[in-house]
């Protein structure tokens, strides 16, 4: 077998693999639709065709082609066969294999992403192509300190991960550790940026979130200059974000462009959102099951009164009546838009109504799931954490009322005060308290207040170096 | 895993010598010396903080561990295992003290069991979690301290009666000499931070702020007094009778439930602490940190559900003359840790290295 059919032997017959002979023993290799053909034409073949192949070296074909753009000389084939799988063509001749760099941009236009759609800011939002995205952060970021460090991950599908930093912001420990938690990935595929997110998880069946993401180039750029780390995945429109903490699911991507005074409100609107969608429910099970001695007569007189002929438990409706919510909210997502829109209006009204009608559920056991539900969605990152501790405290609250609940609350809270994302603790500001970090929690800061970078996140903390002049 | 910084140490004593003084401990003064009782708090705190200062001694110097790493595990066993007795006795009276108060405020007609096991449940979970979690969740806890102030300055409608407070020393010396010696077993609890690694950078603010928490306490027990008189003896936890401010809300509920959560929430936490110090002298005996502490609260459970059933009883075998015995275990022990740091560490002889990296 020759050198040539070793060549083509090795990609086993895929249709895909183009092979044109320039010359006695010069071949050239790429995969259709992957590879650039026009300009694999036009800059390389037209020119050898033209002028021949009477070259040796890398300086010698670059000399004949001068509009070819990077050149590289390989002598094995599996390199060679490893380049044109990945996009490049590859010339081969008696000496070896001049790999160019031809692969063909597919991607699609920078646009708003769907799931991030704003009022005010910046409406762009990453791509799939990893090139396309770090040039989205370049522009955000137009610094020789903005640092991209490239990696390989995937024996099969050599997906490119590019970790980006801020030189001098970043803490350079961080940096080391993530570069080496993923250079120690020895698997066969990746095809997400999440499959990336899971690898670096401490905990992998945690239901909590552990590393941040984002689809929009102006929200990674600001946490990279909090002093995060941000990692891009070939083929992936979502860039993930480290360290996460808590607090980053309760703040949104408009705050930094808002009046920070009506951020501050809206911080606490979510944060409430947040408290009731997790508590209420189970709070209500709790009253009705244990402690209705703490409510107020009138109050009482009409819960009882909505409440009368239910043939379950508070326990057994309230989950039930979570549950369905949650088939619904599931239903709706996976429906083709419109259709969505339709199931979730009937599934909320027709549903709930009937449901009330039928005295399958109490009017004010479907009042708090949807109180609930809307409070869920203030903090939409945390939906399905919320989803599903709502239902778990909703039961332990059956079982030992609100002492039940205080319980695990508290179980949950020493479950996430042991996390830590690369060093920075889970909780942080809150606990550990950090009292500079805190300011900037729930109350917003103006930006012109904002001196100095997260405590927790950052090495080089000041950030504003003049502050305005009043 | 037991790393605890200045701030989590500033909110944890503050929280852990008031605790459990603001429980069943107010009443009881009262019964045995009138009003002196807040008087006799103050003495109280002001031991314990002189307790705290050794244990910090101590803490900087190693702690427990460095007592290990200098003298050995049987003399880090000898000195660690009186604590055993100590957490014992203490820990049956406290959850005891919250089965009453739970079954007090918040269930009726209901059976101790599952109010014990999932208490120690919970506990065990946080005590295999270690100190930095449990300094952690006081830190969280102490968000509703302003919760609770801000709702009694809006709702509050407590009357206060000042001269309830006057008759001080009115049965002599010896009611606060009886009182001091029958409840002895409510002070001196800091000695499971001796298993923490503390880090303080200014001790000036610990010090301002075991002077604020002794004042707290026996601001606490003034205004307590203030308020129910002479009816002091009756009341059960007076944390949470005091933290209601007298009022009920009758558009939302009780206003109380804010500091019954902060009341529980803290006496968790406390209990946890001492259970971590059980986890941490587990080691000793070459078990597993949750090994030993979840034997230690199996035992702890079988105790309070087939021995010390209520209060009363777990009181009675508090009170008895063992508080003197785990008294003194709480004195002694931090002045023997200072005495062996202060004897000069022996030098390990220098063991030379030649460059293939084995001993010549």
């Amino acid at each position: 077998m020759d050198k040539k059919e070793s060549f083509i032997a090795a990609f086993y017959g895929n249709c895909d693999l183009v092979v044109r002979p320039v010359s006695e023993g010069v071949t050239m290799f790429y995969l259709d639709g992957l590879a650039d053909e026009k300009r694999i034409a036009k800059e390389i073949l037209a020119p050898l065709l033209e002028k021949g192949t009477s070259f040796r070296t890398e300086s010698q074909l670059l000399s004949l082609l001068q509009f070819a753009g990077n050149v590289r000389f390989c002598k094995e084939e599996n390199e060679g066969v490893a380049a044109v799988a990945g996009g490049d063509a590859a010339l081969m001749t008696e000496e070896g294999y001049f790999i160019f760099s031809t692969r063909k941009s597919n991607s699609r236009a920078v646009t708003e992403p769907p799931t991030m759609s704003v009022i005010k800011g910046p409406r762009e939002g990453f791509v799939e192509d990893v090139k396309t995205n770090m040039v989205l952060l370049r522009r955000k970021i137009r610094s020789n300190r903005l640092v991209f460090l490239s990696l390989t991950i995937g024996r099969i599908t050599t997906t490119t991960v590019v970790i980006a930093y801020v030189h001098g912001v970043t803490p350079q420990k961080t940096v080391d550790e993530i570069n080496k938690r993923l250079s120690e990935i020895d698997v066969d595929g990746i095809t997400d940026s999440s499959h990336v997110a899971k690898i670096l998880e401490k905990r992998p069946y945690s239901i909590f979130k552990q590393v941040g993401s984002s689809e929009k180039a102006d929200v990674v750029a600001s946490k990279l200059l909090d002093g995060r780390v941000a990692i891009l995945v070939d083929g992936s429109p979502i860039v993930l974000t480290l360290p996460f903490l808590l607090i980053e699911d309760f703040e949104d991507m408009q705050d930094g462009y808002k009046m920070a005074s009506l951020v501050t409100f809206t911080r606490l609107v979510r944060l409430f959102g947040a408290f009731f969608a997790l508590f209420l429910p189970a709070a209500f099970v709790a009253v009705q099951s244990h402690q209705y001695q703490i409510l107020p007569l009138q109050l009482m007189i009409t819960i009882l009164n909505a409440t009368g002929g239910i043939p379950f438990s508070p326990t057994l409706e309230m989950v039930v009546a979570l549950l369905l919510f949650e088939i619904l909210t599931e239903a709706s997502i996976r429906m083709p838009k419109h259709v969505g829109m339709a199931l979730s209006v009937v599934g909320a009204i027709v549903l709930g109504q009937t449901a009330v009608d039928a005295g399958f559920l109490s009017s004010i056991t479907v009042l708090i799931v949807a109180m609930s539900g809307i409070g869920v969605y203030t903090v939409p990152d945390q939906a399905g954490e919320i989803g599903f501790l709502r239902i778990f405290m909703a039961l332990c609250a059956g079982i030992l009322g609100i002492y039940g609940l205080l319980l695990v609350t508290l179980a949950m809270l020493a479950y996430l005060s042991e996390f830590s994302s690369f060093g920075v603790p889970y909780l942080s500001p809150f606990a550990p308290i950090e009292g500079k970090d805190l300011a900037d929690a729930v109350v917003k800061k103006s930006f012109v207040d904002r001196y100095i970078r997260p405590f927790s996140l950052s090495t080089n903390k000041i950030r504003l170096k003049k502050r305005r002049e009043q | 895993m037991n790393d605890v910084n200045g701030k989590q140490l500033s909110v944890m004593i503050f929280f852990i010598p008031l605790i459990f003084k603001m429980s069943m401990l107010p009443s009881y003064l009262h019964r045995t010396s009138g009003v002196d009782g807040y008087i006799i708090v103050g003495l109280f705190a002001l031991a314990e903080f002189l307790q705290l200062w050794a244990v910090l001694f101590v803490c900087e110097r190693g702690g427990m561990n460095g007592i290990r790493e200098r003298y050995g595990n049987v003399v880090y066993l000898l000195l660690s295992c009186p604590l055993l007795l100590v957490i014992g006795v203490k820990s049956i009276l406290f959850v005891t003290e919250i089965v009453n108060y739970l079954t007090t405020f918040l269930f009726y007609n209901v059976i101790d069991a599952p109010i014990v096991l999932s208490l120690l449940l919970v506990c065990f979970y946080f005590a295999t979690k270690g100190a930095r979690s449990i300094a952690r969740i006081f830190e969280l806890t102490l968000w509703l301290l302003p919760v609770i102030l801000l709702m009694g300055l809006i709702f509050g409608e407590t009357t206060l009666q000042g001269e309830y407070l006057l008759s001080v020393f009115a049965g002599g010396g010896s009611s606060i000499l009886t009182a001091i010696g029958k409840y002895l077993v409510y002070t001196f609890d800091f000695s499971p931070l001796l298993f923490c690694n503390i880090k303080v950078k200014r001790k000036i603010g610990i010090g301002i702020f075991s002077l604020f928490s002794i004042l707290v306490t026996m601001g606490c027990y003034m205004l307590f007094y203030c308020r129910y008189g002479r009816a002091s003896y009756l009341m059960g936890c007076a944390f949470a009778r005091l933290a209601s401010f007298d009022t009920v809300i009758t558009e939302v509920g009780s206003l109380d439930w804010i500091s019954c959560i902060l009341w529980v929430t803290t006496a968790i936490l406390n209990l946890s602490l001492k259970l971590n110090a059980v986890a941490e002298i587990s080691t000793g005996f070459r078990l597993k940190r949750h090994w030993g502490v979840g034997l230690f609260t199996l035992l702890l459970a079988f105790l309070l559900l087939k021995v010390w059933v209520n209060v009363d009883k777990a009181f009675t075998m508090a009170s008895s003359g063992i508080q003197y015995v785990v008294f003194g275990i709480e004195v002694a022990l931090p002045f023997i840790m200072i005495i062996l740091y202060s004897h000069p560490q022996k030098k390990e002889p220098v063991c030379a290295v030649n460059v293939n990296g084995s001993p010549r």
